[in-house]
Formats: C-alpha cells, structure tokens, sequence
C-alpha cells in the first residue's frame, strides 16, 4: 500500500509541477456572519475552477488578466478581475434570486435551477457531499442521499450480486434513465435480479469513479418524450467534474463489524444450539480515489479520475438445523455408498480407524452426523449456505475533457474504462449427504460452490457542440460496451466423474450500445417571455451476445451409467450383490434377482443418477448463445415558452423506429406557474415506454434434470423460439407509462420546500412466467418432451403513485454552516392485473393466471420493497471540523409465497411474512490537518441494526430480509483525503 | 497534453499491477481422517453353499486394501435366514479341512447377508492384503452362535482362484 501512495504522489507531483505555470491567487470568501466554505471560485471564461476550504479559504491559478466568478447557492455571484493581485477575498451576500444551483436535465433550455424547473430534480453535490459519505459507490451514495433511489445489491443468486441495480421510485432498474453528460450511458450486460420481482439490465455505476463526478441530478418524472426508452420512473444524469489545477485523492479503509443482531427466538432450538457467531470483522475493504485537471491555454481542460479498490466478501450465514440440514446421510456414515460399477467408497475413514483399534464408543458416535462433525472438527455454521457481499476487486478510469475549436465550437469527449473481477455467494451448500452431487474424493463434507465474474466495461463519447447561425448544436457519438465472463469455483459437474474441472467458465455476456445524437436548439428571447425550442435526432444500435462456456460446465456426462461389455451381464459389484442407486437401493428384477444388461455394448442402465452440468449453474451452452443485433431510430421537438415571468409551459414529443419491433411516439407537457417570488405550482403529463432490452429478448438458460437415461431441460427460453410460438407467446413488445405528477416548490427564509404527487401507470409491464410442462400444454410436448419451459411475457399492468418531498435548509450557526436536508417518499405500488393471451394451454384461466404472473412475483412487486423512506441529513462544518450525520426509516415489506406449504406450525399456508420499519443512522466526521490533508472517520449503520430474520420456512439461502437497509450491519472507515 | 495522459495512464496501470492480486477465495472445508476414498483394490472368492439342495447360502467374500495399507474385509451372502446371525471365521487351511481359526469375523446379519455391525470387517495388519493370494485358508459361515453348522464356506489363497480382481 505504502508503494501505492508513494508512486501516486510521486506522478501526481509532477502533473502538479509541470502545470504550475501562471500566478496563484490566494483569498478568504466570507459573507456577514463569516467565512463561507463550499464557495465556487471559477476563472471567468473557462472551467478552471476551485472550492472554498472549510475556513473559506482557496488557491487558484489563474492569467494576471482574468475574472475570478465566486457562486453560491443562496448568494449573489461576484465577478472580481484579478488585476495581477495575488491576494483577493470575497465577500458574498445573501440573494433570494439565487435559490439554488442550475440544472440541465429536465429541460433543453440552460439555466433553470432546481426550484424552477417543471418537474422535481435532486441535486446530489457529489464533489461536495463525498468526503463525509461512508459509501463510495455512487449508486450506494445516491440511495443515501435520495429516498426516490435505491440499489439494490444482490446477498446472493447465480448473475444477481455483480450489478448494484439502480432504481427510482420503487421501478426496475431497467425503467431508469441513467446518462453522463447528459449523454445516454450503456447498461450492463448482465440480466440480474433486481427488488421489483423481474431480472433485468441495469447501469452499473460502479464503474464511475466518484471522484470524477461533480453532481447528480436525479429528475423525478418520466422523460421518454425528451430522453427516449426507458425513462419512465426518471432520469440520473452524472454531471462529470471539470475543475482544474488541483490533484485531490482520498484513500478509503473500511470494514463491517459482523455482530449479529437478531431475535433468538425467532430461531428453532435446534438453530439456536448451532448458530454461534462468526464474529470479527469483515467485508474489509480500500478504495484509492484521484482525480487530476489541467487547463488548456485556449480554455479547455482535461479532467481525469481514477478509482481502485478492493474489498473482502461478508459472510452472513444461514445456520439451519441439523435435523433440516444433516451434512452427511446414513450411508455416508456406514461407508454404505457404492460407486457405479459397485465399488465402496470409504466415506467415514475415521469409522474404519475406530473399528481397528475397537474403540466402541467411538464406533457408536461416528456414526452420528454430530459425531462426525465433531471428529472432523466442523461445526454447522462452516457448512452453512452463506450469503453476503461479494469479493471485489475494482479498477477504473475515467477522463472529461473539452477543447474549443474556434470561438463558436468545441470538441468534447468524456468516457472510461474499468475492470471488476467479483465473487459471490449463489448456491445452497451442497451437503455430503446429497449423494447425486457429493464426491467424496473432491470435497468430503459438501462443497460451496460460488460464481465469479469478471466484467471489463468501456465507454467514449465525443462530440462537437457550438454554433449554427441562431442554433446551438451538439453532435455526438456515445459508445459503451460491458462483458461479462461468468465462472464457478469449489464445484463440479457430477455426472462427468472425479476427473471434472472445479473452476469452470460458464459462458460469456456482452452489450454493447453505440448512439449518435444531433441536438440543436435555440432561444427566442423576443416570443413572449422567452421560447426555447429544441429538436434532434437519434441514431443508435446496440448488440448483445451470449458466449458458451465450457464444455464440462453443460454437458450431461455419463459416469453414473453402466454399458454392458458382455451379453446377458448381470448388474452386480464386486460383492456379488446388485448394483445399487444413489439411495443403496438395489437393481433388482421382479424376482429380486439382480437386473441383466441383454446386449453387450447397447444396453444401459443408469445406475447413479449423478446431477449433471456444473454445480449449481449450468453454464450457458451452444443453444444459449447469441448475437442479437437491433437499431433505433429516434427523432424529438422540445419546447419551453415562459409566456411571462410567472407561467412556463414546456412540450416535447419523440418518435423512436426499433428494427425488431416497430415504432413508438410518446409526448409530454408540463408546467409551472409562480405565486409570488417564492412559491410556484409545478406539474407534468406524459406518455412513456421502455423497450424490451436484448438482454429480455434473447437471454436463455437451462438446467438439465434425468428421467430415466434421458435428460431433459428446463430451460426459460427467448420469445422468438419455437417454443413460445408453439404456446402462442408472442414477441415481447414495449412496455408503455403514463405519468402524472403534480407539486409546489416554495421558499420561505432559508428553508427551501418542494412536494410532488405522481402516478404512473405501465401497460404490460414485463414478467417471467412459472414453469410449463407437456401436460399443462401439450403443444409444447415435441419440443420439450418431458422437459419445463418458461417465457419473459408483456404480463401484466402495474401502477405506483406516491408523494415526495424534500426540504432543505442552510444557515449559519455560530461560527459555521448548518445544512439540513429531509427527504422523504411514500408511494404504493399496484398490480393491476395479468394480460394473459389465449394460449394453448389444459390450464383453467385461474390456473394459467398463476403461472403466468405468480403471486409471489406481484408480491414482491407491490410490498417487496418499502413503502416509504425518509432520509434526514445535517452536515455542519466549523473551523477544521465538518460532520455529516443521517438517519434513514425504512418502511416495512411484505413478501409473499408463491404457495401453500406445511408451515411450522404444522398448519398448510403461504409463508407470508411482514418486516417491520428500519432505521439506521450514518456519520462522518472530517478534521483538516492542513490545506493539503483531511482525516475523516464515520460509519454506516453505526448501531448496526439489522432487519428481522426471514420466517422458518423460507429461511434457506439468507437469513435477513434483502429489501431495507441490507443485511451488512455496521460498517466503520476512515478517509485520508489529500489535495496539491 | 499527450505526457499528462502517458502520465495518468501509467500510474492507473501501475496502481492496477500493485492491487491486481486475485481475491482469497473461500476454501471448501477438507477435513477427513486419512484412508477414505473408492477402495479400486480388492480381490473376491466364492462362497458356496453346503447345503445347496436345502438353505443354499452362497455370496462373496471381498478383501479390499484401503489407501492406508489396511484390509476392509467384505461378506455378501445370499439366502441367509431372516432374523439370524452368522458367525463368520477365517479359518487355516482349506474348506474341507476342519483347522484352527485364523480371524474371527463379525456376525452375518441374516437380514441383509451382510455384517451385522458395520459394513466392512477391519484387518489393521499391512501385509495382510498382500498375502492373500498366499493364505491357505477358508472362509467358513456357521447357521447360529448356538448351532455351528456350516451353511457356507469359499477357499481363499492358495485354495482358490479369485472369483474376480482388480
């Protein structure tokens, strides 16, 4: 580590040195009541900008001509030229004009701050809020800091816990609009799970440094209209740093306490007994910020970040009974098991010993599952299911650059590149006592398997933007690309034998997504009050591809099954005695004789149904692959009137062309109208649509299962098969939104208010539907035979509606800033009912309801994720100190089984089951050393609570719910940030 | 502009190299005493029944060397009678040659025509597999502990040829 720092430094001091060309200016920015922290000083004229230290204090290199600009929110901007004074301080003052920062996503026309803008838009000051954050990842900052957002992060589950999948208002990740720059950002190529019911894309922010972003701006509308697919529940827009002239980096240890906090007795005794803690901290991890900018002499800059970081896997254990989850069965413990040709398999090698030295207690102990744990030194927690983050390892780059061309154009190009390698927690234990999937040769006690992933991820945008007589214009070309490589260690595929690989590739996704854009617009400031009108164009393909993995990860092998060698051969072992199964029971004909092979090299006997493909994931095979190529063609009109200062009405509308399924229109019209300087109505209507991802449209798997000697799968199959078409499930088409929203922005002193109602209706939205056999739809018998089929469907409409409010409020306290800032969201979401199809199915249409959009999958829908959630934040800073302290509610959920099952009670039920509200409470606390270093300690959860268990009956993979804060617990961090 | 991209790009390559240690993967847990395993030696002879007109108790004795140089020793009869025990000897010389005995074996299980304790008999003498092939002896498997009437006997070593091997 003390090598990283070192050679960092070292390179960073001479990018420093090497720019250090022009006078510095020093200063102090104060207001009345004194010195003002947080201030943006900007040389006139150019990006290069700084910000104000915690005593007001900054340092900025600027020509001995120039302009110094300070901003801040709340006060009036001072312009003071430079005049080769290499001193100069501010003094601001307080500015009702000046509410707040400007935004630009929302709406074409620049300038309009958050509180005058039509529809709701956070700012999240990223540059700002960071150095105080315990999270690092911008996906996990935002849903810190914004009740609308969450990220959900996978605690297991096959592709599921490699993206952090974003999302708004309690929609999928996919109905999300994530840009850079304004500037459409790739999603990944995994299909993972996300907190609304149905595996989708999403964007994985991970792969942008924080460190690299200025500011975020969430808009919480639907914005198709303006922005194209996808952007039903909103749109994340990453604004990139530009400043200049300054390294700043920050280094980042962290680590979860790993307390277990749970109610015992919502435990069995039997887990009670066995559930000790693995107490000691975990889940370990640093992360290296930098970012770097130089200023180019005619203007530009080029801004550039990078982020590395590393953190260990947390392990929260599901700890079952040994009655419910025994490691080892009865002929494991009896050295009973066989292999196919009949030979033993010593399993219980210590049984053997104690019969050798005639130790009869022993003998009767080993032949226990608790004796033999205990002989080998194995408690039931080692052999547990574990869930928990995975492993990490991140590495990315990130660059923002500008240059003017002439004095009406500029070249731009912003874009990055980054690595995650990661490995997570997706299968049950595989217990020896499993004997279709046990080895004792590989693993003795069971193994664990855990997929891994290794994703490189890029993306480039470069453009041109400037002037067209009266128009601005922006051309633009966006490409970004996510592959993702797939793999299984501590695992096996059982049927190919003990020579099976344990490390295996599964298959290989990718994305990628390339957009070109022209945008113009123009402000007529003579139409009324002003009219802003902008049109563009979009041209954009995209690819998706599934690779096959290896070989041994799909295939069905044949170790389990015996060939004859000779005619009439009986099925007998060494012993004499009848070949057994997997359970020790006999081949036996009808006489209890053993079984005969009739015909030497043609007959054959399965003798040990031994569980084929790789443990527990098939890997994709050569009928998964694919190469899906689609283009979209889009075309929009935007615009803003302000009819006078008080009335401002916007419209857009857009027309998108998809080559694989035709066109969509939407639209969209909103408005805002001012009360008096300090309150204004706000509201908004629109039509929307995501598109059917590649990934939904061509994403298959399969599992393989014996029926006797034949495998068959149960594969979920694309919706352009024969399959789908044999059901009568037809092609996958666009889901649609309608969005309505309505709220009020207000000022009163320094507290600044905005509340917003919405509903949005989505008409089929996209699901998974339960498994199809050849007697529930016998159409389907000559493709699958006695196979299982399922299909991603239009099934169904949904609804959310909900109020979101936000007030904030600065001032100064003492000899500091006070900020505070509560937020919160309450919205219901709804199923609104199945569209189901008339397909060829014996089911009755209650039956086909239910397959087709489970009851579990609605209930994860509509109470699967909290209903409310509220976010309290109060940053102070004074002198050196500044400190940043948030409580968040939680709101309660509910999920729903998919089906009666015997509960514990003995009664048949669904193991329905309520989670009561959470509240959790983050810190940070930073003290700066000096101009130059910061030290800031703090935590995440620092009472480290949990969420309940989940009930007996479900508690098989995690052990907490998924759906509050996580199932983390505290973790703590301390944060070197350095600036030069 | 060019040396400060060289520069940057270099030192994330470099921060890369230094961290770019592969994660510490979770172990699956290994232990297991010594001597377990598929047994893929052994060798097999006959046991034939005495009375083959009458109770016919015939199967296999199977020796089987462990990885640990012990011999597990295997009985599989058919026909035994349910509900009885077997007393199985090793006995010198061969089957129809009364001798001393050499090992005592567990009890046959009628049920199953199996032992009745454990599944396999444990010779702890390392040169025991080996000499198999030498032994002038015989398995011998009376009725009851109370009737020693033979039911079924097979020659081992020097008296017989191995029914099958490996």
């Amino acid at each position: 580590m003390k090598k990283i720092l070192t050679l960092s430094f070292l390179l960073l001091c001479t990018l420093f040195v090497a720019q250090a060309q022009e006078i510095t200016i020093n200063g102090k920015v104060s207001d009345a009541q004194g010195p003002l922290p947080g201030v943006n000083v900007l040389v006139k004229g150019t990006t290069k900008g700084v910000i104000t230290d915690f005593d007001g204090l900054y340092s900025i290199t600027a020509d001995s001509d120039a302009t110094l600009v300070y901003s801040f929110i709340g006060y009036g901007k001072l312009e003071i030229p430079v005049n080769s004074k290499t001193t100069i301080n501010a003094i601001l003052e307080e500015s009702a004009q000046q509410l707040t920062e400007t935004v630009v996503v929302g709406s074409r026309r620049q300038g309009r701050t958050k509180l005058d803008t039509p529809v709701p838009v956070d700012v999240i000051n990223i540059a700002q809020d960071a150095i105080n954050m315990p999270q690092q990842d911008i996906s996990q900052m935002l849903a810190a800091a914004a009740p609308s957002f969450t990220a959900f992060t996978s605690g297991g589950g096959d592709l599921s816990s490699f993206v952090s999948q974003p999302s708004l208002r309690g929609l999928a990740a996919s109905q999300m609009l994530v840009l850079v720059n304004g500037k459409r950002r790739h999603s990944s190529a995994i299909l993972a799970a996300n907190q609304t019911g149905t595996p989708g894309p999403g964007v994985d922010m991970r792969f942008i440094p924080s460190v690299g972003v200025e500011r975020i701006e969430i808009l919480r509308d639907g914005a198709s209209a303006q922005y194209g697919s996808d952007a039903i529940a909103g749109v994340i827009n990453m604004v990139m740093k530009k400043g200049t002239g300054e390294f700043t980096g920050s280094l980042t240890a962290g680590a979860y306490t790993n307390k277990p906090n749970y109610d015992e007795s919502d435990l069995t005794d039997g887990e009670r007994e066995l559930t000790r803690s693995l107490d000691g901290w975990d889940g370990e991890n640093f992360q290296f910020d930098g970012n770097y900018g130089i200023g180019f002499e005619n203007g530009g800059y080029f801004n550039a970040s990078i982020m590395v970081a590393q953190s260990e896997r947390t392990v929260r254990p599901t700890v079952l009974g040994i009655d419910r989850a025994p490691l080892y069965d009865d002929l494991y413990l009896s050295n009973g098991r066989t292999t196919t040709q009949g030979l033993p398999i010593i399993t219980n090698p210590e049984l053997i010993a104690a019969q050798a030295a005639g130790d009869a207690v022993s003998i009767a102990s080993l032949q226990t599952v608790r004796g033999l744990m205990d002989a080998r030194d194995i408690e039931q927690i080692d052999v547990a299911t574990y869930s928990g983050l995975p492993a990490k390892t991140n590495m990315s780059f990130a660059f923002n650059l500008e240059s003017p061309l002439s004095d009406t154009a500029s070249f731009y190009a912003f874009g990055d590149v980054g690595y995650q390698y990661s490995d997570a927690y997706s299968c049950f234990y595989r217990r020896a006592a499993q004997s279709d999937r046990a080895s004792f040769d590989l693993y003795p006690n069971g193994f664990r398997p855990q997929i891994y992933n290794d994703q490189y991820n890029i993306s480039l945008a470069t453009g041109v933007t400037g002037m067209i007589g009266d128009y601005e214009f922006d051309l633009s070309n966006t490409f970004g690309n996510n592959a993702a490589k797939f793999g299984m260690f501590n695992t096996w595929n059982a049927s190919i034998g003990p020579g099976s690989p344990t490390d295996m590739n599964l298959g290989t996704h990718s994305f990628l997504q390339n957009t070109i854009n022209l945008d113009a617009s123009h402000f007529y400031e003579d139409i009324l009050s002003g009219l802003n009108v902008a049109f563009g164009g979009e041209l954009r393909f995209e690819n998706y591809a599934i690779e096959a993995g290896q070989e041994e990860s799909w295939t069905s092998g044949t170790y389990g099954v015996v060939t004859a060698t000779e005619d009439n051969q009986a099925l007998i072992g060494p012993d004499g005695f009848p070949l057994e199964d997997l359970g020790g029971n006999p081949y036996v004909d009808v006489n209890g004789d053993p079984q005969i092979l009739e015909y030497a090299g043609v007959s054959q006997q399965l003798v040990k149904n031994y569980a084929l493909n790789c443990q527990c994931f098939r890997g994709f095979a050569p009928e998964n692959e694919s190469d899906s190529w689609r283009s979209v063609m889009a075309a929009y009109l935007d615009m803003e009137l302000d009819v006078n200062e008080d009335l401002l009405i916007s419209g857009a509308v857009r027309v998108e062309n998809y080559s694989d399924f035709g066109n969509v229109m939407t639209g969209k019209i909103a408005g805002r109208y001012k009360i008096g300087e300090n309150f204004a109505l706000r509201g908004s209507y629109s039509s929307g649509f995501r598109a059917p991802s590649l990934q939904e449209l061509n994403y298959s798997h399969s599992y393989t299962f014996f029926l006797g000697l034949v495998p068959f799968d149960g594969t979920l199959y694309p919706n352009s098969s024969s399959a789908a078409k044999a059901l009568g499930i037809g092609q996958l088409t666009e889901e649609r939104s309608r969005n309505v929203s309505l709220g009020f922005t207000t000022k009163i002193g320094k507290l600044d208010i905005t509340l917003d109602a919405y509903k949005i209706d989505i008409l089929d939205r996209i699901f998974e539907t339960g498994e199809f056999d050849s007697t529930s739809a016998p159409v389907l018998e000559p493709i699958i035979g006695s196979g299982l089929a399922s299909f991603r469907i239009n099934g169904g409409d949904v609804s959310t509606k909900g109020i979101e409010a936000v007030v904030n409020y600065n001032t100064n306290l003492g000899a500091g800033k006070l900020g505070l800032v509560l937020a919160g969201t309450f919205r219901e979401n709804k199923f609104e009912g199945a569209n189901v199809p008339d397909i060829n199915t014996t089911l009755t249409d209650e039956e086909l309801v239910d397959l087709y959009v489970s009851r579990s999958l609605i209930g994860q829908f509509e109470t699967g994720t909290p209903s409310s959630k509220v976010i309290g934040t109060l940053n102070y800073s004074v002198g050196k100190f500044s400190a940043m302290l948030r409580g968040t509610r939680y709101g309660s959920v509910q999920t729903r089984d998919s089906r009666t099952r015997t509960l514990l009670d003995g009664t048949t039920d669904y193991a329905d089951q309520y989670f009561t509200p959470e509240f959790t409470t983050d810190i940070g606390l930073t003290y700066k050393f000096s101009d130059a270093i910061s030290l800031t300690v703090g935590g995440n959860n620092i009472f480290n609570e949990y969420p309940e268990i989940i009930r007996y009956e479900l508690r098989t993979f995690n052990l907490y719910s998924q759906y509050q804060q996580g199932s983390a617990g505290s973790y703590y961090f301390g944060r070197l940030t350095f600036s030069l | 502009m060019r040396n400060y991209i060289k520069s940057i790009l270099l030192l994330t390559l470099v921060l890369g190299l230094l961290v770019s240690c592969e994660q510490e993967r979770l172990d699956p847990v290994l232990t297991a005493a010594e001597g377990g395993g598929t047994l893929n030696s052994y060798i097999a002879y006959s046991v034939m029944p005495t009375d083959p007109a009458g109770s016919n108790v015939y199967g296999r004795i199977v020796f089987y060397e462990t990885t640990l140089n012990q011999t597990l020793v295997q009985l599989s009869l058919y026909n035994t009678i349910d509900g009885e025990m077997h007393p199985a000897l090793i006995v010198d010389g061969a089957a129809d040659m009364a001798s001393t005995t050499f090992i005592t074996l567990d009890d046959v299980s009628g049920s199953t025509g199996e032992f009745m304790t454990n599944k396999f008999f444990v010779i702890t003498d390392t040169d025991f597999y080996d000499s198999i092939m030498t032994l002038d002896a015989h398995v011998s498997i009376s009725l009851s502990p109370t009737d020693d009437t033979i039911v079924a006997t097979g020659d081992l070593g020097i008296n017989a040829n191995p029914v099958e091997t490996n």
